[in-house]
């Protein structure tokens, strides 16, 4: 009996052994495999995305494809199309995205239709009803079996985005300048030439087009940019001692020249420049 | 190498394989979250096509029509303007949509029988 435990003792080490190399091999084994497993699925064969949605489209295509959607919307005139097309970028604020576009295009000067077509849409958002959220198309693998995508359909029917009826624009034709008025807002600071466009029934109008010149210099802008301060506002930095002249891009005889920052009295307080307000309406 | 090493080896590795392409093709893919319009599905990319007819329909620059286009990635946009305008003619959408898919098709040298109707 004292004989044979060095042997069971022995046997038992052998089998230990042989146990710790089996986990290590099977360790080493998974490690292996994983890595194989994973460098072929993600670097040599990744999952190719087709049938996507506008949703998953990289920020300047959805710039590009916003950007198509105004356009479509100045000619058509369908604010729920362009709702229902906006609503596929997957955005909650999309509204405030087309403004932002619009204000970004407007500063750097670009294309003055484009930067109407998107204020003219950011303005037709604003004001129509929401239409139900749109889900996303699920993107579907291309390999090895891709699994069929299920579409949400868009609430209109199939499968393509329909035109609704919708009001067509009213053109705009020549304005007046009705006045100016000097605001003294210690807060309106630096100081601004404010505009504010009226139609013949004193509404507001956006998109109206505003050129600004002073001596060796000149700009423009857009009203309706800054939803929030009125449909039909739009204003411009000044700078004191410089005398500014402003008319209209389409209409330049509506022209206001000589307008330079007034300084504004403040009781008990430094006087501060004051900001210049001119309404123009149509007649 | 024992036959019990041998089959362990081969099995954690068939394992470690099975694992790795489960988590790369099911669990995290790669996630393309910043695609192009060439994979978009087909019905926005239809939606696409008549936003630039509609465009091109007011416009008239074909060359600015093309450029739009060319983010959709066709090798042939006219077979594929003509395309999609036959899909809009099959699901019998508005006249006015049929009418510029039509104008662009034919503007970038495809004139189809279907498309006829819808050409000046």
């Amino acid at each position: 009996m004292a004989a044979n435990q060095p042997r069971r003792g022995r046997r038992v080490e052998h089998k230990l052994f042989a146990m710790k190399r089996h986990l290590m091999l099977a360790g080493i084994g998974l490690i292996v495999g994983l890595v194989v497993g994973l460098g072929y699925t993600w670097l040599i064969s990744p999952v190719k995305y087709v049938n996507t949605a506008p949703t998953s489209l990289r920020a300047d295509y959805k710039t590009q494809y916003i950007q198509l959607v105004a356009g479509a919307f100045a000619i058509e005139g369908d604010v729920t199309r362009a709702q229902t097309r906006l609503a596929l970028l997957g955005d909650a604020n999309v509204n405030q995205t087309v403004t932002a576009l619009a204000q970004q295009l407007a500063a750097s000067n670009s294309d003055p239709e484009m930067v109407r077509s998107l204020t003219a849409l950011a303005e037709a958002l604003n004001t129509a009803s929401p239409v139900p959220a749109v889900s996303a198309v699920s993107p579907s693998a291309a390999s090895p079996t891709p699994p069929e995508a299920t579409l949400t359909p868009v609430p209109s029917s199939t499968p393509y985005l329909l035109p609704t009826h919708a009001p067509t624009a009213t053109p705009l034709g020549e304005f007046g300048f009705v006045g100016k008025e000097l605001v003294c807002d210690a807060n309106l600071q630096p100081p601004l030439i404010q505009v504010v466009m009226l139609n013949s029934g004193g509404e507001q109008i956006p998109g109206v087009e505003v050129v600004v010149e002073w001596d060796g210099g000149f700009d423009h802008f857009f009203t309706g940019l800054k939803p929030e301060l009125g449909r039909g506002y739009g204003d411009f930095t000044v700078t004191e001692g410089v005398e500014y002249a402003v008319h209209l891009a389409a209409s330049p005889s509506a022209a206001v020249t000589e307008l330079a920052v007034e300084t504004c009295p403040n009781t008990g307080g430094t006087p501060f420049p004051g900001s210049w307000l001119l309404t123009f309406r149509q007649p | 190498m024992s036959h019990t090493s041998r089959f362990v080896l081969i099995f954690s590795v068939a394992l470690g394989l099975a694992l790795g392409i489960y988590i790369g093709w099911i669990a995290s893919p790669v996630q393309y979250t910043d695609t192009s319009p060439v994979s978009l599905d087909e019905r926005y990319k239809d939606d696409y096509i008549l936003m630039v007819a509609t465009l091109y329909s007011e416009e008239g620059d074909l060359p600015a029509a093309r450029a739009r286009l060319s983010v959709l990635g066709f090798d042939d946009p006219a077979q594929a303007v003509a395309a999609a305008t036959h899909r809009l003619i099959a699901a019998q959408q508005p006249e006015a949509d049929l009418r510029r898919g039509a104008r662009l098709a034919s503007a970038l040298g495809v004139i189809t029988s279907e498309m006829q109707p819808y050409l000046p």
